[in-house]
């Protein structure tokens, strides 16, 4: 089970903010997420979105729906930010 | 020193603690955001912020490493509050402490630009007629590279 966690506008789309979700890659992850909501999905998979693995910001590049996943992980999602 | 907090700050106090027992110090620069009301068009009752639980942080402490590494200053400190924050409250407070005014002048206001386009801090506008979410303003990007071309 990885934790999701979800920030911003993403948040408000989805309805929640935080889910334990079984996911073996980040596509999986990513579908699990959005379920038949497009502009949820669409937002997810924006290049803008910021995709925090643990600690630490996922560079697009590493963003593939085949990344795996692992039962420990926690993903967040967000969209764009403003600053502080 | 970086800290996240959802509780209301009293900048008094922490400008107080920060200038505390400094003997070599001969400046401390500080700013204080607050919560603004917005206007007639948008009114703004209050915002909301979420932040990240350690990455919100992280970003905030690569700032104030790089703010060291460019400035001659001696002590850093930046409360960043999330959370529900009414109009009128601080929501950040920034201190620099340097043996001289200018590195501290200049290192409190490039702490701040940094701080208002990088820190990850999903903001929310509250109003009577719902809430906004922000995005990045052009402005915003614009005092981001007022750093940039200093360094050409």
């Amino acid at each position: 089970m990885a934790k999701v966690l979800l920030f911003g506008a993403l948040g408000d789309l989805a309805g929640w903010s935080e889910r334990d979700i079984a996911a073996d890659t980040l596509g999986e992850l990513r579908g699990a997420v959005a379920g038949d909501d497009a502009r949820l999905a669409g937002r997810l998979a924006h290049a803008s979105t910021l995709v925090i693995l643990n600690d630490a910001l996922l560079p697009a590049s590493q963003r593939r729906d085949d990344r795996t996943l692992a039962p420990a992980d926690e993903v967040a999602f967000g969209s764009p930010v403003s600053g502080g | 020193m970086i800290r996240i907090t959802r509780e209301p700050m009293d900048p008094a106090g922490l400008l107080a603690a920060f200038s505390g027992g400094l003997d070599q110090t001969g400046a401390v620069v500080s700013f204080v955001g607050l919560t603004r009301a917005g206007d007639a068009d948008r009114p703004v009752t209050g915002l909301t912020l979420q932040a990240h639980p350690r990455y919100t942080e992280a970003v905030m402490c690569e700032i104030e490493a790089e703010a060291r590494r460019r400035f001659d200053v001696q002590e850093v400190a930046a409360v960043h509050r999330w959370g529900e924050i009414a109009v009128g409250e601080p929501i950040i407070f920034v201190a620099v402490a340097a043996r001289h005014r200018r590195p501290a002048f200049e290192a409190c206001d490039y702490l701040m630009d940094q701080f208002k386009t990088r820190a990850p801090f999903w903001k929310r506008e509250d109003g009577p007629d719902g809430g906004r979410w922000i995005e990045p303003r052009d402005e915003d990007l614009t005092d981001l590279a007022r750093w940039a071309e200093e360094t050409r």
